[in-house]
């Protein structure tokens, strides 16, 4: 039961540091800060700053207890400057969330026992899914031989090479990282802390989608949240969103399909009331950066994703514009994706040992 | 997905893979249905908002996604067989039929007071109608998700995780098993098909002699005696016995656990193949509530051995190293 509680705790933990990461970009002083928007910049930043990190130590050959080190002093820098950003200009913020629960407490009440009761029929399920075999295989192998992507998951025999397709997809090595830095067993950290935190994150989206759809409507957001989470409950084939998040949370896939591509609806909503808004043209690049790191699925969706939003914005805002900031944030999908084909066609490797 | 390959549909690859997403369910329709409500609600600014969200999007998606044309294109450039579904995923169907299902609730108390005229004479009336017909058309709504549907996630049983880990209660104790008999740190298993996916999830100290992708090839059909038999055809024996339950010839079983490295394989204890493994020379050496824990002692054990990584780190050495 303690176990459960300290995985549950650490659900907590995950959105204090995606909240800090994101402080450090949205807590300006000059700016209307959203206290949602920091928790989703600062998630992208977060994986965007660990994949920089995993890879330099990866293409080194360095064991995992480097990498987790590392990333304990930059989780650490950004988190003081983060909190020290927050505590300056986050106060307001702050104060509009409390005020707006304040007068929709009965919203802030429902929407929380949804949440929770869904998280809770989803985490307490015991689902057997093949996946799981790479995903947590992959972090549970990390850590046992203190390595990074060295060895196959699924079977523990060192590979020559590193597998391209997972290379830039550092969630896996990010949860090893966190069970070597927190001493949880990576089955408890996948299956219910990183479980729990994708649930939340895909229900937060749906509120800030729905906040901007119903311009701020409480009683329509209800219903749409209601609505969306029951349609999560029955929209089930082995291949829908609904199925990643229901019965392969803890995978980077649903966290695509549940908070990057909704993410990115809600960005382009952003962008229909004010498609000048450099923060908002901002956030789209962080999470094009930063998503590759939850799926190599990113890669191609992504960009596909901001091409079917924002090229129709172009037309609709009447604005040029729009589509060389839509193309520079396909951008870094397009370029995974094309090392990604290089390596299919044998023409990129990176040896798990140096070749020269 | 597996067993649909876009060159051999062609361009109705498309149908084939939308139908396939959405199997069994009508939430695809019930996409296009509230799109349609969505894009027809009101011609105020509300109206014009939603058609501004989900019309663009959708139109683009008909002319790319949804076109009969691009997935035959693109698998030109590249193999996008298994991974076409996930272009579907950026259709925003919950999103959509949600919106829909909160304009409608509103709507309908709406115009059901308007029709009703009693905004003008009694507005407390007019409340009470407003309330009473959006909490009808709520569920009406809700019904139509849960009909839509077709399938509940948990309507054949909710199964409650066994522990903490999130894995059947036997695995932690036959790892236990397996590390206190092995005279190595990485001792070599094979295990039947549900726990050869799940044991190096809670232990990867124990390696296994098959991949996920060989015993999936043997599950849908493609090992059988014969492949088994085959000279040096040595993953396939130990699938053919542990996967598949087929009884080759003990002594080509033995040697297929000889050269792999198997040192363990473990079975249902109810599965009749025990004796068998007898037969082949393995010995119990632990049982739980349902599995045997069999051991192979092969002549010359094949020892595992992690690469040191040491000399690499010398001779390419990083500012970070202090931390190694």
């Amino acid at each position: 039961m303690i176990k459960v509680t300290a995985a549950i705790g650490l659900i907590a933990l995950n959105f204090i540091l995606y909240f800090l990461f994101g402080s450090l970009l949205c807590a300006g002083k000059d700016r209307k800060m959203s206290l949602t928007r920091t928790v989703f910049a600062g998630l992208f930043f977060y994986y965007l700053l660990f994949t920089v990190c995993c890879i330099s130590v990866m293409l080194r050959w360095r064991p995992l207890h480097v990498l987790s080190r590392i990333w304990l002093f930059v989780m650490a820098v950004i988190c003081i400057s983060g909190a020290v950003r927050a505590y300056r200009n986050a106060r307001p913020a702050f104060q509009r969330a409390v005020d707006l629960v304040g007068r929709h407490t009965a919203f802030f009440a429902f929407t929380a026992i949804l949440t929770v009761a869904f998280a809770a029929v989803i985490l307490y399920s015991y689902q057997f899914t093949l996946d799981a075999s790479y995903y947590v295989g992959n972090a549970t192998t990390a850590l046992q031989t203190d390595t990074i992507n060295m060895f196959d998951p699924f079977t523990g025999d060192w590979l020559d090479h590193y597998e391209m397709r997972y290379f830039f997809a550092t969630f896996s090595i990010n949860d090893a990282v966190m069970c070597d830095l927190l001493g949880v067993h990576p089955l408890v950290w996948c299956k219910i802390t990183m479980a729990g935190t994708a649930i939340i994150l895909s229900v937060m989206v749906l509120y800030m989608a729905g906040r901007k759809i119903f311009e701020e409507d409480m009683r329509k957001l209800s219903a749409f949240i209601f609505f969306s989470i029951v349609a999560n409950l029955f929209m089930i084939t082995i291949y829908t969103t609904s199925a990643f998040l229901t019965t392969r949370t803890y995978e980077g896939k649903s966290m695509l399909g549940n908070v990057v591509i909704p993410g990115i609806l809600y960005i382009y909503i952003c962008l229909l009331q004010d498609v000048k808004d450099k923060r908002t043209w901002l956030l789209l690049l962080l999470v094009a950066l930063g998503a590759s790191a939850l799926s190599s699925s990113s890669n191609m969706l992504v960009p596909a994703m901001i091409a079917v939003t924002m090229f129709p914005l172009a037309f609709l805002k009447k604005d040029g514009w729009v589509i060389p900031k839509a193309l520079i944030c396909m951008l870094p999908g397009i370029i995974l994706t094309v090392i990604y084909i290089a390596y299919v066609k044998n023409i990129i490797v990176f040896y798990t040992y140096p070749t020269r | 997905m597996q067993d649909l390959n876009i060159a051999d549909a062609g361009f109705s690859y498309i149908i084939r893979c939308v139908a396939a997403y959405y199997e069994g369910t009508l939430y695809f329709f019930m996409f296009l249905a509230a799109l349609a409500f969505c894009c027809l609600y009101k011609k105020d600014s509300v109206g014009k908002r939603m058609r501004q969200i989900f019309l663009p999007q959708f139109i683009l998606m008909a002319l790319t996604v949804y076109n009969p044309l691009f997935p035959v294109a693109l698998n030109s450039i590249f193999d996008i067989n298994k991974e076409y579904y996930r272009f579907l995923w950026m259709s925003p169907v919950i999103i959509c039929i949600a919106t829909a299902g909160a304009l409608f609730t509103e709507w309908s108390g709406e115009t059901a007071v308007s029709g009703s005229g009693l905004h003008k004479t009694d507005p407390s009336d007019a409340d009470m109608i407003k309330g009473n017909t959006r909490r009808v058309l709520a569920a009406l709504a809700f019904s139509c998700l849960l009909i839509a549907g077709g399938s509940f996630l948990y309507e054949e049983s909710y199964i409650p995780s066994p522990n903490i880990y999130h894995m059947p209660s036997e695995i932690p104790k036959i790892s236990e098993i397996i590390h206190e008999d092995a005279d190595t740190e990485y001792p070599r298993a094979m295990f039947e098909y549900d726990y050869q996916m799940q044991i190096r999830q809670y232990d990867a100290g124990i390696l296994l002699s098959v991949d996920r992708e060989q015993y999936l090839r043997a599950l849908t059909g493609e090992v059988d005696y014969d492949s088994a038999m085959e000279e040096g055809n040595y993953i396939d024996r130990l699938l053919a016995v542990v996967g598949l339950g087929i009884k080759i010839p003990e002594d080509r079983f033995a040697s297929a656990l000889k050269h792999t490295g198997t040192e363990y394989v473990v079975v249902s204890t109810k599965g009749g193949l025990i004796p068998y493994l007898k037969e082949a020379g393995l010995t119990v050496v632990g049982e739980t509530e349902n599995h045997t824990v069999m051991h192979y002692e092969p002549r010359e054990p094949q020892v595992f051995e992690k690469p040191d990584y040491s000399e690499v780190w010398r001779l390419t050495p990083q500012w970070y190293d202090f931390l190694l």
